[in-house]
């Protein structure tokens, strides 16, 4: 090279340089976000996270997943890779039911046909929303192309190629639409054609859309039988939609997954386990368990708080309801264990005492506990929550911060209603007069008002405006010389004494004055409208439950008698399915394959869809093992695979299952409650 | 220039005296309380809409946005005082991927003298599933005579990046520009974004509602999230011209005054020179 070509080789060699360097101050380069993610403690990990069903969970695939987040820890990691497992989940799932990426549906509406929607649940939501689903149904042709000049030989072929010869495949179907299944763009379009007329390309989402209108039936004329193929589809894909998780977990508790020990992530075949064992458990939460009857006493007394019966049956829905709010008292009362909160006995006895004076009897006082599916051990425990979540809540909400500016503004907008007369007074409350009268003595004599206060649930003093008191409590205390104590005053509860710390007129108050309180509604209103929600969803998050609706189906339970079966002789495994075929993964001869010890049973038509409704099963196909009295041991959902079948073999053979354990966890390990 | 100021001073004043006048006018306040339901691939919406103002409101014309869909009902003649119509609208809005959605719900309305008015609402609509969106917004506005701005403060609490699509939902007696704006953010990060808010045909001395809908995706779930403020429209008697106003009065008043006493100074000596002219004429004809 010459002397002219090597002093241009540095020239540009140099330039390069400095224009990264200019490009890496300004921030512009292009990293990945992969490489962002891996600035956290996911470069601490291994390169391979681990396996799941024979495909590797690489640490690239968790650092896209984390893009966006700031220095991911290793909580953050453990969500990343448990969604990293739901994705793999469904995909295998999908595949297995025959869907390619990238052509046909897509994959969610292929797992939702393993939803099930009986013809009589069709009727019935249409006679329920009947007056909205109304409106015009088309018998179209459609087709959408990436250039307008494809779309332009669309629509020769469609002026060209009668309805009758458009089953082949080069021309699209004839179809029937509904209201609301077409794009906006084109409803319009549609609205202004006749019957036989072809649209021009008309661009929309992208592509050119070319449809060929052949006739309309107005909603006058529509019926359930034009609906019924849409209604289906919609009644299974929320089928789908509530039972994927549950789906999800069972698939993962009995899938071959292996993860890197530095990682210790939650483990559904440990959680299923631990239901196995213990069937009176409904949940557990960072190692608690909560059981059926806490359970039960739950929806008993929400029952009775809307008047609802409380022997008809329990339905999913309103157990899962139930069992979240007991799950979020759980991680309510490991907050306030943090915080060194406590609700001491006095302050329960006397609310109790308040509450009991309005009853004549103890045996009264008995009878409506009763009537609200309660005890009085259950409101003391009730209480004792209730008084708890108030304060942790109110310890996390005196905590957010407030800007001075909007302290300013809540001012000036309520200044008149804020500016008013008011009283600083320590309230010590008496149930008699004469009780009132003996402490007032011992105060004249030295003894201190706190110590008559400290045991009441007002042990401070309190501002005060005249509506806040009875008028006669409030004459008696405005003219009181300050520090002094004033009373007895009768009130609705007893008799009070007054002692008058501070006395503040309207028209001397400030911002000042009122800075602490403006402050404090604030962030009350701040936590009720949206930090309260979030501040839940994180306990929730970062908490370890394990939640039997999302891990079990029929586990423990009594497999009802079924048409075609042959169950509680001997230890079985079924499979109940309303097609057959291997993208169901029940192929031809698999009943002749199969050549464990345990048998297997094929639920066939016509007895499969009475099986399907005895065992009310949500989606189907469903794998079963159950054992020599009839009690199911294992669960499958979905197309069953051979691993599974043996894994669900596994728990009816003598050989040790598949996982041990037998203690509660004490780590976190987390099956998130969706 | 002498006219300009002769003129100018009664004007000016007039303008003053009428810019402390009292709002004696009535008002109609239309308050809708909209229910939204997802059912199939409809969003039904149904809302009592409430005269709590002190003037009927007439022609009250009532059009449901979502989802890029828009149907519009028929008007309704005439809602009284105190008086209540309930309306039902459904929203064809195709198969959605489930979670929170956001309906908008535009009522125009024209008042007794046939003047322009309109209002907008949102109804929060879930979709088999509630979702909590991690993104907040807090906004700020200031009082609006022709043009503000209106801050939306976004914050992404939760951990992970989202896509946000940002939104203002005004009535259309404001232009507001632009109408939405997309970005990311990262998780913990805030993000502010300006609107300018321009008065199209609003009254002076009332306050609208406008709402900042926030809409993304979590996994394979769709939030969204409205969150509203009040624009207070400045009546002609508040606004900011009127220390203006009242200046230029008090400079010109007593210029004005001074014009006067000169004019008439000058008249006084005309009417003097002609009294000397006519006592000198007589002199001269005595």
């Amino acid at each position: 090279m010459t002397r002219r070509g090597l002093v241009i080789t540095g020239l540009l060699g140099a330039a390069v340089v400095a224009g990264v360097l200019l490009l890496q101050w300004r921030g512009v380069t292009g990293r990945s976000a992969e490489s962002y993610a891996a600035d956290g403690v996911l470069r601490t990990l291994p390169l391979n996270l681990g396996w799941l069903n024979g495909y590797a969970i690489h640490r690239n695939e968790v650092a896209h997943e984390l893009a966006g987040t700031p220095d991911p820890t290793m909580d953050d990691v453990r969500e990343a890779i448990q969604r990293v497992i739901d994705e793999t989940l469904l995909a295998d799932g999908a595949a297995n039911m025959g869907h390619r990426p990238g052509s046909g549906p897509m994959r969610e509406d292929i797992l939702a046909r393993q939803a099930v929607a009986w013809p009589e649940e069709i009727e019935a939501f249409w006679n329920r929303h009947k007056q909205t689903l109304e409106g015009e149904f088309v018998r179209v042709r459609r087709a959408a192309r990436q250039s307008e000049q494809e779309a332009r030989d669309v629509r020769k072929t469609f002026l060209t190629t009668a309805v009758v010869a458009s089953e082949n495949t080069a021309v699209p179907a004839v179809e029937w639409l509904g209201p609301g299944q077409l794009d906006a763009a084109l409803e319009r379009v549609l609205n202004g054609m006749k019957p036989g007329e072809i649209s021009q390309p008309v661009l929309t989402a992208g592509e050119y859309h070319v449809i060929h209108l052949l006739d309309r039936k107005p909603p006058s004329q529509t019926a359930l039988a034009d609906w019924r193929p849409r209604l289906a589809e919609y009644l299974r894909a929320e089928r789908w939609h509530r039972g994927r998780m549950r789906w999800l977990r069972i698939r993962e508790a009995y899938a071959a997954l292996e993860i890197a020990p530095e990682v210790i992530l939650p483990k559904a075949a440990l959680g299923l386990e631990q239901f196995r064992r213990r069937p009176d458990v409904v949940a557990i939460v960072n190692g608690k368990a909560i059981t059926e009857e806490q359970l039960a006493t739950q929806v008993g007394q929400a029952r009775s708080m809307t008047r609802k019966s409380l022997v008809a049956p329990m339905a999913e829905g309103e157990l899962r309801i139930a069992l979240s709010r007991i799950i979020q008292g759980v991680l309510v009362r490991e907050e306030a264990q943090k915080l060194g909160i406590e609700v001491p006995d006095s302050e329960l006895e006397q609310r109790f005492q308040v509450l009991r004076t309005g009853f004549p009897s103890d045996e009264a006082f008995d009878a409506m506990l009763h009537a609200n599916a309660t005890s009085r051990d259950d409101w003391w425990r009730n209480m004792r929550e209730g008084l708890l979540l108030l304060k942790t809540e109110s310890a996390y909400m005196g905590r957010l911060p407030v800007e001075p500016s909007l302290i300013d503004a809540y001012w000036k907008e309520n200044q008149a209603a804020l500016v008013r007369d008011r009283l600083k007074i320590l309230r010590v409350q008496f149930r008699t007069e004469q009780e009132a009268h003996q402490a007032l003595a011992q105060i004249h004599s030295g003894r201190p008002v706190e110590s008559f206060s400290k045991e009441q649930p007002n042990d401070a003093a309190q501002w005060f405006t005249h509506d806040m008191l009875p008028h006669q409590a409030w004459v008696a205390a405005w003219p009181a010389t300050l520090q002094t104590v004033v009373g007895p005053v009768p009130s609705p509860d007893g008799y009070w004494l007054l002692r008058v710390d501070d006395r503040q007129e309207a028209k001397a108050q400030t911002l000042s004055h009122h800075r602490e309180h403006i402050m404090g509604i604030l962030q009350r209103t701040q936590w009720v409208q949206r930090e309260r929600a979030r501040w839940m969803l994180s306990n929730l998050e970062a908490a370890t439950i394990w939640n039997r609706f999302d891990l079990t189906l029929k586990l423990n339970q009594k497999a009802p008698p079924t048409p075609g079966l042959q169950i509680g002789k001997h230890p079985t495994l079924i499979v109940i399915t309303l097609e057959q075929g291997c993208h169901v993964g029940v192929c031809d001869g698999i009943e002749r394959e199969w050549n464990r010890p345990v048998s297997l049973q094929i639920v066939s038509r016509p007895d499969a869809e009475q099986a399907v409704r005895l065992w009310s099963l949500p989606t189907v196909p469903w794998t079963f093992a159950i054992d020599e009295h009839g009690i199911v041991v294992g669960e499958y959902p979905g197309p069953v695979t051979k691993t599974a079948l043996e894994r669900l073999s596994s728990l009816l053979e003598p050989e040790p299952p598949l996982v041990q354990s037998t203690v509660l966890p004490d780590r976190r390990e987390t099956v998130h409650a969706h | 220039m002498r006219i300009k100021v002769w003129t100018g001073s009664p004007t000016v004043l007039c303008l003053v005296l009428l810019s402390v006048q009292p709002c004696v006018a009535g008002y109609i306040r239309l308050d809708v309380k909209p229910n939204a339901q997802f059912i199939e691939q409809f969003i039904a919406i149904s809302a009592p809409i409430t005269n709590n103002g002190d003037e009927p409101a007439y022609q009250v014309q009532v059009s449901v946005e979502g989802e890029g869909r828009t149907v519009s009902l028929p008007a309704i003649e005439h809602i009284g005082i105190n008086e209540q119509k309930t309306i039902a609208a459904t929203l064809p809005v195709g198969p959605l991927t489930s979670g929170s959605y956001s309906v908008i719900i535009r009522t125009r309305y024209i008042d007794s003298n046939g003047y322009p008015f309109s209002t907008v609402t949102v109804a929060p609509a879930s979709k088999w599933t509630n979702v909590i969106s991690p993104v907040v917004a807090v906004l700020e506005v200031r009082e609006l005579l022709l043009s503000t701005h209106l801050l939306v403060r976004t914050t992404n609490m939760g951990r992970r990046a989202s896509d946000i699509r940002l939104r203002i939902a005004a009535p259309e007696d404001l232009i507001i520009d632009p109408p939405e704006v997309r970005f990311r953010l990262q998780g913990g990060q805030e993000e502010q974004v300006s609107f300018v808010v321009r008065n199209g045909f609003a009254l002076p001395g009332s306050s609208y509602a406008v709402y900042a809908i926030l809409d993304s995706r979590m996994q394979n779930l769709h939030a969204s999230t409205a969150f509203a403020t009040q624009v207070p429209i400045l009546a002609r008697g508040t606004s900011g011209f009127t220390p203006l106003l009242i200046l230029a009065g008090l400079v010109s008043l007593p210029m004005g005054i001074l014009v006067l006493i000169r004019l008439l100074s000058r008249m006084s000596v005309r009417f003097k020179t002609t009294q000397q002219r006519n006592v000198g004429a007589r002199r001269r004809l005595a």
